[in-house]
């Protein structure tokens, strides 16, 4: 899902590379736009080049870079190859040389700043060196020689050098004379580089405690020295500037908090609170107010710090929620009012207020009955994603930051009360964000909270019902007319729908062994409504959980065959699915011969349920042929009609192993499921190709199959290479049999994908087909024109005929040949060396992206 | 194309050993390095099934390398010649227990099972040639064992620290006393040197800590010792103390550098894990003038001239050159201010001019300043008396008021400007006492001195030059 930021930036970036691309067309005309990867919605829609794309050119050279701001490729490739190139057809103005002198100018900026910089740092360094000399004079030999230190440090900052100090004023702090302590403390004034090693070094001199603590406040600050600083103040605590406190207090949250990446690509650092919540213990109100300005401020990056503080004080301080409280969760639910750069859609990014979410759950877990009075409050008066932000702060709550908890007991206030609000939501609300707060708490198991799910027994199956009459109400209305509405609305009904059958999966799990809570789901069952069929359907899925058990199934038995055989479509459609997750123990043939009457079933809804659930059981062996009479049947009609290939090919896989078992894989029907196969949307036959290979793959024609979909091992980045490993592991005369295939589809990889022509080449010689290895190796080297582009590929693909016709030369006992050929290697290597350094000359002048 | 296409390493082993087994040699040595290669093209396929092919390849090559020496050796008479023979069947035998599926390797088998039946040179031949006949399926790819990129070998759990550096605090006595900066020791002489050494810590395996002397001195002109110290017990840090002798054997030239010895530690034994840095003393930087040996004729004035050097040359912002131009320079200036005492060299009161004559002659009259002794150099806007290589000689003359030698720093402002003027950190001041007098001379030495002249953001260093004239003859204060 795109959001409308997201949109807009990304109609901004198609709207830019069209203007690159302008540039380079007007650059040359020899250039031509390559695009990786598929093309998405928004490019489809507007005809803009958004996505990752690179410039190609016959002159150039293959390597290259696909970038997601078209700048970056046409730079990269200018300098690659157009560098030093004589064949350019110019176009018009202006070009590619804009971008190129613009990014010129951009560097030579940079490097005389960088100049500037050094020039200023040196003048720096040359000053600080005499007013060392003025002082070395007032100082001892051995005082003297530790201010040799300092300078060596000061002309390289090395580890070493900054132990050597420090550990010299721990070993020696005699020779810290008074004006060489002075010097440290000034020098770490002015100079955040020695912060850290001036630190250390007071720690054991007679410095003045006031100003050393001063110091470790304003490094902090400064955000340098930050452990050694937070040492020193730990230990100088009543000696601190209370004022400030305030300024460094961000630095002293990332100390305590740090900041956690979505991707943690590098290790976290160490959370170190301490000295956090010993300035909230002796300096609250200064604490206070630094948190207060950073909650109340408009910046998303301020909002997050204050709430990482406030969660580090508040694992020592359970109070510190208290005066913050209604900032924070005002500050939470109305970003999009009171943040400036807050994105609602930036799930996973820096802008979500994570933490400002964890510290409001925390606070409600502290304290639920005043922060649920508060919620309410704001729920009162706000619009609908003000609203559905407030119940994340209950999700999370109830499900806790990282879904790893231990057993939460029934007792628990703050996980009852944030599981009656949600659940009240989502029967009440009408916004899809409230019906996925509850979804993602009711999804999968109740796990840690069983407890909690059986207090709100009665409260799940309430809301059941009041679902399913919004269901209802839907279904009767009258359908709207514009597309998108009723896409909505569909979405809708899913979400209802997935809500009831998992509520019905949780009372199922805590009512298992429980006589009392199985008869209240049972006595729902009875108590259904004729034409409530959605809900008895629903309702059938507990069969999974309750059948589990001998009183259970035999409390429930009766309703799913009465599903089964009944009049109700739907609820056939949901008897079939129930009967899938039906554990087989103590299950009547009855219920068995009904289902497999349900694959015959005129109903689309009934038997592709049937279809689906006759995935995860087996059938008595009695009822299996007519079950695989039904799958032939289904397969023979919806091969034939355009549209169902992905339920044709879960038929063809079902069928296809119960031939296998039956030991018919060379039958004519399993013929017959290879040409189906052979028909359907390769897309869905991919991901069942290995498992239809074990049922399949001595049929004649699954060569074929696997032949059909070795091009699009190519097309599809993502997959797997199932079709070439299998074509691999194919018996030599099985290969033989289709040389000429194999060949054929060989020498068309050649052209463009030479790695995967390579593949058949394998798979040729190692059936003795020299002359058709031979041929596709050929086929690479002949195609196309002979232009720098075409070099590599055709380099390559001459390796392979020379190494091929070598071994033929072998097999066809022409020996004499071997020599000419051996030389027709050498000079394929040394023209493969001149190509390569022209490679490397053109990937010399290649700079890393981002100039612009 | 692909970073596991290996087709290029592996061709040219498959041409040279069929060009090996083609070629009509006796010795099975070629066929024997040319099957080495051949299994490390076995290695590089990894887990592809090449690997299988190229390996039994390779075994194929050595069994007919060893049927080769077999022939060899029969034909020589050479004793145990069946051991080749054995050797090679012993081969074929384990290549046999193995199971292969794979076509080629099968047939490669079927071939070198002849040797199990009695060998002959024809058959021998044989299988050489019908192994040579085999075609090798094209195998392009390897597949390696899959590897840990480093960033998942170093995650977040296993972030290694670097080995805490140990640091020996050294503080040195010689003769008793804490070494200066730049310490005077007369060579030939045997001195003391107590070392006092505390250590932050002791690496877990070290035995002992050794501190020795490093130095770009030959080592027949110097003897310093070196200090061992065992492991102690306690915790740290660790204080040391021992006492060693050492010596300079060999004097140094008024401007030679001193020499310069640098300390360094190491735990032993050795490992790389126990990081041992020095601080405090860690550089003994050592005079070895000869005070005895005559530079101006003055010894107390040579004193002052060498302790005058020992201080300059620590100030890192004064150039060796300038240091040296300026010690040429002030060899005649002390022995002028020498024979102005002894030979009453002013006897009467003269203007500047008059003295800034005297001392240009003076100075040019030494052979080894003469013509780069320059007069009246522009310098700051203004002209300077006299120049020596660039060292500015500021000459002044007092009539009136006898001079102290603090008094001398009142001139020292125009110095001071014509050095920064020539982009120089050093001057120098002669000024001539030539007011009449009542009293006595005072030491002559003592007009000889150093002073840092401030310029507002850094030190100029004026060395000035006290010459004492019209001085009362010694009969007149009997009077």
């Amino acid at each position: 899902m795109v959001s409308k930021n997201e949109f807009q930036r990304t109609i901004r970036t198609g709207e830019l590379n069209l203007s690159t691309w302008e540039l380079v067309r007007n650059w040359c005309s020899h250039a031509r736009l390559d695009k990786f990867g598929g093309i998405g919605l928004i490019e489809a829609q507007t005809g803009l080049p958004i996505g990752h794309h690179s410039i190609k050119c016959d002159h150039a050279g293959a390597a290259g870079m696909s970038t997601w701001d078209l700048r970056d490729a046409a730079l990269d490739f200018h300098d690659r190859n157009c560098v030093d190139c004589k064949l350019r057809k110019p176009q018009g103005f202006p070009n590619l040389s804009t971008l190129v002198k613009e990014r010129d100018d951009k560097r030579a900026a940079q490097i005389k700043m960088q100049a500037l910089e050094q020039a200023k740092q040196a003048d720096a360094l040359k000053l600080r060196k005499a007013q060392r000399s003025k002082l070395r004079d007032s100082l001892g030999p051995v005082a003297g020689a530790i201010l040799d230190h300092i300078e060596e440090f000061d002309e390289h900052r090395t580890r070493e050098h900054s132990e050597r100090i420090r550990e010299s004023a721990r070993l020696a702090p005699e020779h810290f004379e008074p004006q060489l302590t002075e010097y440290v403390l000034e020098l770490a004034e002015r100079e955040d580089w020695f912060a850290d090693t001036a630190l250390s070094v007071l720690k054991n001199t007679l410095a003045d405690r006031k100003r050393v603590a001063r110091l470790a406040l304003v490094s902090i600050a400064n955000s340098a020295a930050i452990q050694s600083a937070s040492q020193v103040l730990l230990e100088n605590l009543v000696d601190i500037e209370a004022s400030g406190i305030v300024r460094a207090l961000p630095p002293i949250i990332e100390l305590a908090r740090p900041h956690e990446d979505i991707l943690p690509f590098s290790a976290r650092a160490a959370e170190e609170p301490a000295l956090l919540q010993a300035l909230w213990q002796h300096y609250r109100r200064q604490v206070e107010e630094g948190l207060h300005d950073l909650l109340t401020s408009r910046n998303i990056h301020h909002v997050d710090t204050a709430a990482r503080g406030v969660l580090a004080i508040s694992e020592k301080h359970g109070n510190v929620f208290t005066p913050f409280v209604r900032t924070m969760v005002a500050k939470f639910s109305r970003a999009r009012f009171l943040l400036d750069d807050f994105d609602d859609d930036d799930l996973y990014g820096s802008r979500n207020l994570h933490n400002l979410l964890k510290a409001c759950s925390a606070a409600f877990n502290a304290s639920p009955r005043d922060i649920d009075t508060v919620l309410q409050d704001m729920i009162q008066g706000s619009d609908r994603q003000s609203r559905e932000r407030c119940y994340e702060i209950y999700r999370l709550a109830l499900n806790g930051p990282d879904r790893e908890r231990e057993t939460v007991r029934a007792e628990s206030e703050s996980h009852r009360l944030a599981f009656q609000r949600i659940l009240w939501a989502a029967t009440s609300e009408d916004g899809d964000g409230v019906l996925n707060t509850a979804h993602d708490i009711l999804r999968g198991r109740p796990r840690e909270l069983e407890a909690i799910a059986r207090v709100e027994f009665d409260g799940l199956l309430g809301a059941l019902l009041v679902w399913d009459d919004r269901l209802r109400k839907q279904d009767e209305a009258e359908q709207p007319s514009d597309m998108l509405q009723v896409m909505e609305r569909q979405n809708k009904r899913s979400s209802i729908l997935a809500l009831m059958q998992s509520a019905v999966e949780w009372a199922s799990i805590v009512a298992k062994g429980e006589p009392r809570l199985i008869q209240k789901i049972v006595d729902l069952l009875d108590k259904v409504p004729e034409g409530r069929d959605n809900l008895r359907g629903v309702l059938l899925g507990s069969v999974e959980h309750l059948g589990e058990t001998v009183d259970g199934l035999k409390l429930l038995l009766p309703h799913l065959y009465h599903g089964l055989v009944g009049s109700s479509v739907l609820v056939r459609s949901y008897a079939a699915s129930a009967v899938g997750e039906l554990s087989s123990r103590n299950v009547p043939p009855l219920v068995y011969e009904a289902f497999a009457v349900l694959l015959w079933d005129q109903y689309v809804a009934v038997h592709k349920s049937a279809v689906h659930a006759l995935r995860f059981f087996h059938l008595p062996e009695a009822f299996r042929g007519r079950a695989a009479q039904a799958l032939l049947n289904l397969i023979r009609y919806y091969s034939e009609r355009a549209g169902d290939d992905r339920f044709v090919v879960e038929c063809v896989s079902l069928l296809a192993s119960e031939l296998h078992r039956l030991g018919r894989a060379k039958s004519e029907v399993a013929k017959y499921l290879v040409q189906v196969l052979l028909k359907a949307d390769p897309l869905y036959v991919r991901s069942e190709l290995r498992w239809l290979s074990h049922s399949l793959g001595e049929t004649e024609g699954f060569v074929d199959l696997l032949l059909l979909h070795l091009p699009l091992v190519r097309v599809d980045h993502n997959s797997t290479d199932e079709a070439l490993e299998l074509l691999e592991a194919l018996p030599a005369e099985a290969v033989q049999a289709r040389r000429a295939e194999i060949e054929a589809i060989g020498s068309k990889l050649a052209t463009d994908a030479p790695w995967l022509a390579a593949h058949t080449i394998e798979i040729l010689t190692r059936a003795n087909c020299w002359a058709e290895a031979r041929q596709v190796a050929q086929a690479g080297v002949d195609a196309g024109e002979s232009t720098v582009r075409n070099q590599a590929r055709r380099l390559y693909c001459q390796s392979m005929a020379i190494s091929v016709r070598f071994e033929e030369a072998i097999g066809e006992c022409r020996l004499t040949d071997l020599a000419q050929i051996s030389k027709e290697w050498d000079d394929n290597v040394l023209e493969r060396q001149e190509h390569d350094a022209d490679v490397e000359k053109r990937n010399s002048r290649s700079s890393f992206p981002g100039s612009l | 194309m692909s970073k596991n296409a290996i087709l290029d390493q592996v061709f040219p082993v498959r041409s040279k050993a069929i060009d090996a087994l083609r070629a009509p040699q006796k010795a099975g040595e070629p066929l024997r390095e040319v099957a080495a290669e051949a299994k490390h093209v076995a290695l590089s396929y990894g887990r592809a099934a090449a690997a299988a092919r190229w390996e039994t390849f390779a075994e194929s090559l050595e069994i007919v390398g060893l049927l080769l020496e077999w022939l060899n050796a029969v034909a020589a008479a050479e004793l145990e010649a069946d051991r080749f023979l054995r050797a090679a069947r012993k081969r074929v035998k384990d290549l046999l227990a193995r199971k292969f599926e794979d076509r080629y390797c099968i047939r490669l088998i079927e071939i070198l099972n002849a040797v199990d039946e009695e060998p002959t040179p024809q058959s021998v031949e044989l299988i050489r040639t019908a192994i040579c006949a085999e075609p090798m399926p094209v195998a392009i790819y390897a597949d390696p064992e899959p590897e840990r990129p480093d960033w998942a070998r170093n995650s977040k759990h296993r972030i290694e620290e670097p080995a805490d550096i140990a640091v020996a605090f050294v503080e040195f006595k010689i003769d008793g006393t804490v070494a200066e900066r730049l310490q005077h020791l007369r060579p030939g002489e045997m001195h003391d040197l107590d070392i006092a050494v505390r250590v932050s810590r002791w690496p877990d395996k070290a035995t002992s800590l050794v501190l020795s002397p490093m130095s770009i001195e030959p080592p027949s002109s110097y003897n310093l010792p070196v200090f061992w110290f065992d492991r102690p017990t306690g915790d740290p840090p660790f204080l040391f103390q021992q006492r060693g002798r050492m010596a300079l054997h060999m004097a140094q030239n008024l401007k030679a550098r001193p020499f310069e010895f640098i300390y360094t530690a190491e735990f032993l034994p050795p490992a790389s894990d126990q990081p041992v840095s020095i601080a405090g003393q860690r550089t003994l930087r050592l005079n070895g003038s000869k005070s005895d040996q005559p530079i101006t004729g003055y010894p107390a004035i040579d004193r002052k001239i060498l302790s005058l050097r020992d201080r300059l040359r620590v100030e890192p912002l004064i150039p060796e050159q300038d240091l040296d131009d300026l010690l040429q320079v002030l060899v005649p200036l002390g022995n002028l201010m020498g024979q102005a005492v002894q030979g009453a060299l002013f006897p009467t009161v003269i203007s500047e001019a008059e003295f800034q004559l005297a001392v240009r002659e003076f100075l040019r009259r030494d052979p080894a300043l003469g013509v780069n002794v320059e007069e009246q150099a522009h310098s700051a806007g203004g002209r300077t008396d006299l120049s020596y290589r660039g060292i500015r000689i500021e000459l002044k003359s007092e009539t009136k008021v006898r001079l102290l030698p603090d008094d001398c720093k009142r001139y020292a402002g125009q110095a001071a400007s014509y050095a920064v003027g020539t982009n120089r950190r050093v001057a120098v001041l002669c000024v001539l006492d030539c007011s009449p007098k009542q009293t006595g001379p005072f030491p002559m030495e003592d007009g000889l001195f150093v002073f840092p002249f401030d310029t507002g953001t850094s030190h100029v260093y004026i060395v000035a030059c006290l010459v004492q004239g019209n001085i009362p003859k010694p009969s007149s204060h009997s009077r």
